[in-house]
């Protein structure tokens, strides 16, 4: 049986024909670094896996299982909490169960229809710079480090560390510009290439939410700043660059879903107000209250949240104004 | 029970040494697996911050306003680094939680979107016994914006804690439906599953 390079070494090659092709070595770099990241999401979809992870942001670390297979083709995955109250997340194919979260479930027309990208590392924006960093060693494992720069602080940064023979992730990290973290995903222990026992995937008592999962979309087309607004009388005016609209729900609280392929940002506008304003950074989640008043001159609440700097988020409030002022 | 004593001596020294930043990487990750399981030692740990955290502070303000910006997070910093920024922090917000939180934030930190707000809670890292990471990379910036909201307009900070009621409930309500979004919205991937799980539900 003829034995394959490594996937670190394949990868190599890529940059070194990209070379021999006329390319710069930071355009080499940025290839290579994509292409690392687009292996890392056909990694996390088309392995076997079963580990144990650390989530830390701002006041807390969690621990986390993760199973992961297939039956057929189809994707099977159960994400499990296990610090504090139990909480799981599990994917059965099309269908998406949700255990031991009490509240309410998303007002049917919140569901999307049509999924958009979301933490797409297959398919970084170009608003990011994509850079290779040094390889090392993560959790006694050989592992290549990637850098995602936005390139401004109005968008996080986010850090890789991919395993060199399976391209999964042992480390991500999403960051300020040119800083610290604001969020840790790590795996503490990881066993690959075993598909688990259905078993694994066994629905157990009464799912709280359960949601079919809608089909994918295509990727997005990049624009600059401001978004227009379909049906709504509400337009943005800022929008951090690269992000579009996705969706947008006109039932009571309106909601419009921005993103850039990998943050998103969720403005819910309630008719009613109901808190004071505030502006709060809770890990890498923005979120944002302020009261506007629209075309009639009644006053909204509108509040943004999302994965973004926490300025961010501010301007994007502020930048949302009637489609029609008053003359 | 002398070498209990010795051991409680050893343990407190090299607490003190952690918060200093005086200790070596080897000592550090001692001084944690031995603080795991150990509610006095946490609670010893957390008060260490704070005196360390008061201390400091006199001369912070002068220092951070010297202080050139910090370089890009290297990836190739020890496991001390996130230690101890993650002491730091807690013992920041603490400080901020014990005084009621109210703090002069300049008005250009509040305006700029690149102010960096808390890291980790290394109490939470005890309980988990989550490992120290290597990440390095952490502003003065960081510090200054150490888990606030603000009211309002840009003068007005509080802290977290002091958000409750019925907002609290409101805003956790929007952040879980962002949440679960963005995990439908994401055609699998990991992280919007992980944040989605991991996040706590309201009180």
């Amino acid at each position: 049986m003829r034995r394959r390079a490594p996937l670190a070494l394949r990868l190599c090659l890529g940059g070194l024909i990209m070379l021999s092709g006329g390319a710069t070595g930071a355009e080499a770099t940025a290839a290579s670094g994509r292409a690392w990241l687009e292996a890392m999401a056909a990694a996390l979809r088309a392995n076997a896996y079963e580990g144990v992870l650390s989530y830390a942001r701002d006041d807390a670390v969690t621990e986390l299982r993760l199973v992961h297979g297939h039956q057929g083709s189809a994707i099977y995955e159960r994400l499990s909490r296990l610090d504090g109250a139990p909480k799981e997340m599990l994917r059965r194919g099309d269908e998406l169960f949700l255990l031991g979260q009490e509240d309410e479930a998303l007002p049917p027309a919140a569901v999307p229809r049509v999924q958009h990208p979301v933490t797409n590392f297959g398919d970084v924006p170009e608003t990011y710079q994509v850079q290779l960093g040094t390889p090392v060693r993560v959790g006694g494992r050989r592992a290549q480090h990637i850098l995602v720069d936005p390139q401004d602080a109005t968008r996080f940064a986010y850090q890789l560390w991919l395993d060199e023979e399976t391209a999964l992730p042992l480390r991500m990290t999403m960051n300020y510009h040119q800083g610290a973290p604001v969020e840790v995903v790590q795996f503490r222990a990881l066993a690959v290439g075993e598909e688990p026992p259905e078993a694994a995937f066994a629905l157990a008592g009464q799912p709280v939410h359960q949601h079919p999962v809608a089909p994918a979309q295509a990727a997005l087309a990049h624009g600059s700043e401001g978004v227009a607004l379909e049906a709504l009388r509400w337009r943005i005016a800022w929008v951090p660059p690269g992000f579009q609209l996705l969706a947008e729900v006109a039932d009571q609280p309106v909601m419009l879903r921005l993103g850039d392929g990998l943050a998103t940002v969720t403005v819910f506008i309630d008719a009613e107000v109901e808190d004071e304003p505030l502006a709060a950074q809770h890990g890498p989640t923005a979120a944002v209250v302020r009261h506007l008043r629209h075309c009639d001159g009644r006053p909204h609440q509108v509040t943004v949240i999302g994965e973004v700097p926490v300025g961010s988020a501010e301007r994007i409030a502020q930048s949302l104004h009637c489609a029609d002022p008053p003359s | 029970m002398k070498d209990e004593q010795q051991r409680e001596q050893r343990l407190r020294q090299a607490l003190s040494a952690l918060v200093d930043g005086e200790a070596h990487e080897l000592e550090v990750s001692q001084v944690l697996a031995r603080a795991r399981g150990h509610d006095d030692v946490k609670a010893r740990w957390a008060r260490y911050q704070l005196v360390s955290a008061a201390l400091q502070a006199g001369g912070q303000a002068r220092l951070e306003q010297e202080e050139t910006p910090p370089p890009p997070a290297k990836a190739s910093a020890g496991p001390w680094s996130f230690a101890a920024a993650a002491a730091l922090t807690l013992a920041l917000t603490v400080l901020l939680r014990t005084t009621g939180g109210e703090s002069a934030v300049p008005s250009e930190l509040a305006a700029s979107p690149a102010t960096p707000p808390a890291a980790f809670a290394l109490a939470g890292a005890f309980e988990a016994g989550f490992q120290p990471v290597a990440l390095g990379g952490r502003s003065d910036a960081d510090r200054k914006g150490a888990s606030l909201l603000r009211y309002g307009e840009a003068s007005a900070w509080v802290s977290p804690a002091t958000v409750r009621g019925a907002t609290q409930r409101h805003l956790q309500t929007l952040m879980r439906r962002h949440a679960e979004l963005n995990m439908l919205d994401s055609a699998g991937a990991l992280v919007p599953a992980v944040r989605l799980v991991a996040l706590a539900d309201a009180p």
